[in-house]
């Protein structure tokens, strides 16, 4: 046993020496060298953000080589083939406005979670990303995010960016009072329950829509006695075909319930008004669904496998045998959603406009910790949220290569180029920084921009813990077991295969064997102080 | 006689049954490839289908990325790890199936404990990026995980020591043969239907592998081999009928996507080529070890 | 006096077959140098199992917070189903596929026709077809509204349709067959190389003393079979703690209702990781996993060398 032991210990530190070796990558000396520039500049009383371009500039002139920034995001095909192309044409602009090359390190959906944290884990240069993937906390628990106020850096040289987004949206971003991240600037509320119908289908069965209001948005107002009355016609209409495509999505697009700090493990019923966790599975609203769902199963509502087949409700819809989904909506969502479903639909609005404590928060943009020079990168991320020549061609490409622009500003497809064959087209427009400082597509409102902030502006219900964040890592075991406990128990609940009476008392009794009440305590302790904290009440 | 004949029978009888059982799922498979997706989504998996499509193949040879670069580059690497593979499996498995070889006992400690313990994700990926960059090289895919493994290297181990008789290695040794010539002269050629078993295995294991592109390969789109690629690709679409919610109007196109079908399509593109190769493969192969044997 | 000589004898007859073995170890080092990067260099990160991961400090410099990480794993009522099920499936597993797979090797390496090469490689493709894939082509035959079996099978006995994922009882059966369905072919390679290693000549001498085929496969074919079948079920000991993700996620479509004959530890591990995404917690996972089953397989190692040594792993 002495032999084995001492052949393990020898065999550990070699190789530990050898990890450690490797880590200890070469750093340059430009992170120091932009802090002196600044340091001097202060000192001077000049404008410190330009002091410090003109030195990297300087610096570029003397070495014939320019700093890099990379930058890293997801798409859905991987690097695109126009990469190097749109690299070198935003580098082009950067080395004039900021003295350094810009990066894009593009990696598919399927990759970019393991990936990106891969990355940041191991020191290589990555020195700004979406948190689109591996998740924001998630990213800030890691330690890999780095503090954006940290000696000013925000206000010094992402001055206009301190301008651009609002100080409550940039709030919402903290973490234990820590701004790790920025949001992207795009729609933060949704539009909660909203019930999709095959237009034919309504036709089909003769049911007439014009009784119903239509909303702000332009959407049918309806109630759910509405919803169960067309669903009855449609049903006797059409009895092949399946009413209701299930998603299980009762609790993020089809209510106002606040998942304070990423879960459904103690919830705000009333987060416009209070502060109070309350477990949402023994709320009335979720009884109300429960024998709704169990009603429409008894009906012969909804598919036997419901529960098994994981195809998406809206490629179901697609698929002709089924004829009604729930959704949540948004601004200019008619065209998406008949795309989605290929079929004309009926838009039918249920709920109200709701925007939860984690809708901004939910990916930020970050600076990892380990960058080598958080001047330069902060003045990247400003550049895309500001700059709309940078932002035009992260979004879109090249003008002319990949797009051209009409007469009113909107972009199409450049000749001869579509989704399939364009060289840059992400497509990810949602997690961009800064959407609306780049053009707008064609068909979509000019100022669909302006339309989405009046969204979010005018949204009905916001949560009064909008950045209320909570590290849950001291309760992950009672995490990974109410995770279990409720798909084991839920999916029959939420999709109306047991009654409720049994359904409701099976789940609760597993989510509080599981450790519910430490949980809930746990984050209302947190909610309380954090409250406290920001004068909230 | 009627004894032998009676088992032959017999033997037929049951892999037919087996087979079928094996291919009948298969069959689904391919079938469902060449259904149209609504109609899957609609009536299901079926063997005759009501509406036959090629949209799925169309959809996966006609997106950016070349599948046939990939079967490329998953045909070299598979050869190049397989051989690879097959000599550090061989000549360690040998050493440690010597039965008075000095350390054998902890040499095969090491082995097995090495089938146990692993350091985890990042710090493998360190040791490959950080120390070796291999990143982004063709390396990164022949490399990490894949080339040697404990339970190949047991494998061979216990057929050395089972099948070669000892005997001969004693009398080879006596006659004054090298180490070496033992090896190549005696060990290798009477060891062939292990080392074809490793060499199918260490293959298969090169061939489906997508996990060291996924994490490896972040910029040269070149280097994805084709289960890497379909694997990707099933991967995207998916997420992104998942996030449908978030797409823009633009990319109407994209949720056009017949998910249900390209999958099962994805399958069979993956394995058609073995199903083909296969026999040419292990003709091939049994001979180049013979070869290899009698060349010493 | 006597110990001394003997001891300076074994010496003398270490460095003589040290001398003897020189190019042994050389055909050796490839491999061991490989064994040592992939296998032991990355291994101090095992140390992340007591820590709690901050990239800020690095790997080595986080902080340690003793077997917090490993709390997620026992505090829990499941903790009893998820290691019942694991352990009794991997033995189910090892049973059934060690019969199986011994069962077609013997067939097909008994077989005189060319089809026997056919046979193997239809046998084996269902091994190369990844567990996403598999999980469709049940769902495509047990689906309630549009499954084969429902549609097709039962109509033709006038059975009733089967609301199969719902009903836990099928589900250690179904689990069961589609890992045996999947490795048969893999595994059964494994035995036909071992019988095509044995002498004919054992096999003729045999036959002229009028042994009969079945004879011949009991009394020779399966005891050489026996050191073989006995170093896999030592391997298979040692990941008797492991089960294979896709099958009881994929599988059963991750259906609620099946938990109680589905859930593994390494399901239960994945239901929270997905969202906590925390290093350290998986570090811990994986660890009592393995040392779960470093422990097994001394035991079994050590109890396989007592009856028969030459069976032993070392």
């Amino acid at each position: 046993m002495g032999l084995r032991k001492r052949f393990m210990s020898t065999m550990l530190i070699a190789s530990m020496a050898a990890t450690l070796f490797g880590c200890g990558s070469a750093s340059s000396d430009s992170a120091t060298e932009s802090a002196q520039v600044a340091e001097e500049a202060k000192a001077n009383g000049a404008d410190v953000a330009q002091a410090v371009i003109d030195a990297r500039k300087a610096k570029a002139e003397e070495t014939g080589e320019y700093q890099k920034v990379i930058v890293s995001f997801f798409d859905w095909t991987g690097a695109p083939a126009g990469i190097d192309r749109i690299n070198e044409a935003i580098s082009e602009h950067t080395r004039e406005t900021l003295g350094l090359d810009v990066e894009l390190m593009i990696i598919d959906s399927a990759a970019y979670s393991d990936d990106i944290k891969l990355m940041l884990s191991s020191g290589e240069q990555v020195d700004l990303f979406s948190t689109c993937g591996p998740g924001y906390m998630t990213c800030v628990n890691n330690g890999y995010t780095l503090d954006l106020e940290e000696d000013d850096l925000l206000a010094t040289y992402g001055a206009e960016l301190k301008n651009l987004i609002r100080a409550d949206y940039l709030d919402a971003c903290r973490v234990g009072g820590v701004l790790y991240g920025v949001p992207p600037i795009k729609d933060y509320a949704i539009q909660t329950a909203t019930i999709l119908v095959g237009t034919e289908y309504l036709e089909g069965a003769g049911y007439d829509v014009s009784k119903f209001e239509k909303d702000e948005l332009g959407y049918y107002k309806a109630t759910w006695d509405d919803v169960d009355e067309i669903f009855a016609a449609i049903h006797k209409a059409f009895p092949d075909k399946t009413v209701f495509s299930t998603q299980d999505n009762l609790l993020t697009q089809g209510s106002c319930v606040d998942n304070v700090a990423g879960d459904y493990y103690g919830t705000l019923l009333d987060p416009a008004n209070s502060l109070k966790i309350e477990n949402v599975y023994e709320s009335d609203l979720f009884k109300e669904w429960a024998e709704r769902a169990y009603a429409w199963n008894q009906a012969g509502y909804i598919s036997g496998d419901a529960m098994s087949d994981k195809t998406g409700a809206s490629a179901r819809i697609k698929s002709g045998s089924f004829m009604a989904m729930m959704s949540q909506s948004k601004p200019a969502y008619q065209n998406q959603i008949n795309g989605e479903c290929g079929r004309d639909m009926t838009i039918f609005d249920v709920g109200e406009a709701f925007m939860s404590s984690s809708a901004v928060s939910s990916f930020p943009w970050c600076i990892n910790q380990s960058t080598e020079d958080p001047i330069a990168a902060m003045q990247v991320l400003t550049a895309l949220y500001t700059d709309p020549e940078v932002a035009n061609l992260v979004c879109w490409g090249q003008e002319g290569v990949e797009y051209k622009v009409n007469s009113d500003t909107s972009i199409n497809w450049a000749d001869g180029v579509n989704a399939d064959n364009s060289e840059y087209y992400p497509n990810v427009l949602w997690m961009m920084p800064n959407q609306y400082a780049a053009h707008v597509w064609e068909g979509d409102p000019i100022d669909v921009g302006q339309q989405t902030a009046d969204f979010n502006d005018n949204c009905a219900v916001k949560s009064k813990a909008l950045g209320f964040t909570w590290d849950n890592t001291d309760y992950s075991a009672e995490f990974t077991a109410l995770k279990n406990a409720y798909e084991e128990f839920s999916g029959q609940v939420v999709y109306g295969f047991v009654d409720p009476k049994t359904g409701l008392k099976e789940l609760n009794d597993a989510l509080y064997a599981a450790g519910l009440q430490d949980y809930m305590d746990a984050k209302q302790a947190a909610l309380d102080e954090w409250a406290a904290e920001n004068g909230i009440k | 006689m009627k004894d032998e004949k009676k088992f032959q029978i017999f033997a037929h009888v049951v892999l037919i049954i087996l087979s079928l059982l094996a291919i009948l799922p298969m069959i689904l498979m391919l079938m469902s490839s060449f259904t149209d997706n609504d109609v899957l989504i609609a009536e299901g998996y079926k063997f005759i289908p009501s509406k036959l499509s090629t949209y799925a193949y169309e959809y996966i040879f006609n997106t950016g990325n070349s599948v046939i670069r990939a079967y490329g580059v998953s045909v070299v690497l598979t050869t190049v790890g397989t051989c690879l593979s097959l000599a550090i499996t061989t000549m360690l498995a040998y050493a440690i199936s010597i039965k008075d070889l000095p350390g054998k006992k902890w040499i095969t400690f090491a082995i097995v404990f090495s089938m146990l313990f692993n350091g985890g994700l990042v710090p493998t990926y360190m040791v490959y990026t950080n120390i070796f960059n291999l990143k982004n090289t063709f390396f990164a895919l022949l490399f990490p995980g894949l080339m040697m493994n404990a339970f190949n290297i047991m494998l061979m181990k216990s057929y050395f020591v089972s099948s070669i008789p000892s005997e001969i290695l004693d009398a080879a040794y006596i006659d004054g043969a090298s180490q070496t010539m033992t090896f190549f002269k005696i060990v290798v050629p009477l060891s062939k239907p292990i080392m074809a078993t490793v060499a199918l295995f260490a293959g298969i294991g090169y061939w489906n592998d997508w996990m060291n592109g996924y994490i490896y390969i972040t910029k040269r789109t070149e280097l994805y081999s084709v289960q890497n690629l379909l694997n990707r690709m099933m991967q995207n679409i998916q997420f992104l009928s998942q996030s449908s919610s978030n797409v823009q109007n633009a990319n109407a196109g994209l949720s056009a996507i017949p998910l249900a079908s390209v999958r099962m399509a994805m399958a069979t593109v993956g394995i058609l080529p073995i199903i083909i190769m296969y026999p040419f493969v292990q003709k091939y192969f049994v001979k180049g070890i013979t070869l290899g044997g009698v060349k010493g | 006096m006597s110990g001394k000589t003997k001891s300076e004898n074994e010496k003398k007859n270490l460095k003589r077959r040290l001398k003897k073995y020189f190019p042994i170890y050389i055909m050796a080092l490839p491999g061991l140098i490989y064994l040592f990067i992939n296998n032991y260099m990355p291994l101090p990160g095992l140390i992340l199992a007591f820590k709690k991961y901050n990239a800020r400090k690095g790997i080595f410099g986080s902080d340690f917070v003793g077997f917090k990480n490993f709390k997620y794993l026992f505090a829990t009522r499941d903790a009893f189903v998820i290691t019942r099920n694991t352990i009794c499936y991997n033995l189910a597993f090892i049973i059934v596929n060690t019969i199986l797979a011994v069962f077609v090797a013997i067939l097909i390496a008994e077989m005189t026709s060319k089809w026997k090469k056919v046979y193997q490689c239809l046998i084996l493709l269902p091994y190369m077809v990844s567990m996403v894939i598999v999980s469709y082509l049940v769902y495509g035959f047990l689906s309630n509204d549009n499954g084969f079996i429902n549609n097709t099978i039962l109509p033709l006995f006038g059975a009733d349709p089967v609301q199969w994922y719902m009903e836990k009882k099928y589900w250690p059966f179904f689990l069961t067959f589609v890992n045996a369905w999947k490795v048969i072919g893999y595994n059964s390679i494994i035995y036909i190389s071992t019988i095509l290693g044995i002498d004919r000549g054992i096999y003729e001498s045999a036959a002229i003393d009028g042994a009969s085929k079945w004879m011949q496969i009991k009394k020779i074919t399966i005891p050489l079979l026996k050191p073989t079948v006995i170093m896999m079920t030592l391997l298979a000991v040692g990941r008797i703690f492991y089960s294979d993700f896709g099958l009881f996620y994929q599988v059963p479509q991750n259906q609620g209702s099946l938990f109680a004959v589905t859930n593994t530890i390494d399901t239960y591990v994945y239901r929270g990781l997905l969202e906590l995404g925390d290093m350290s917690m998986s570090a811990a996972a994986g660890l009592y996993q393995s040392i779960v089953g470093f422990i097994l397989i001394l035991a079994a190692n050590y109890s396989v060398r007592r009856i028969n040594p030459d069976s032993a792993l070392f």
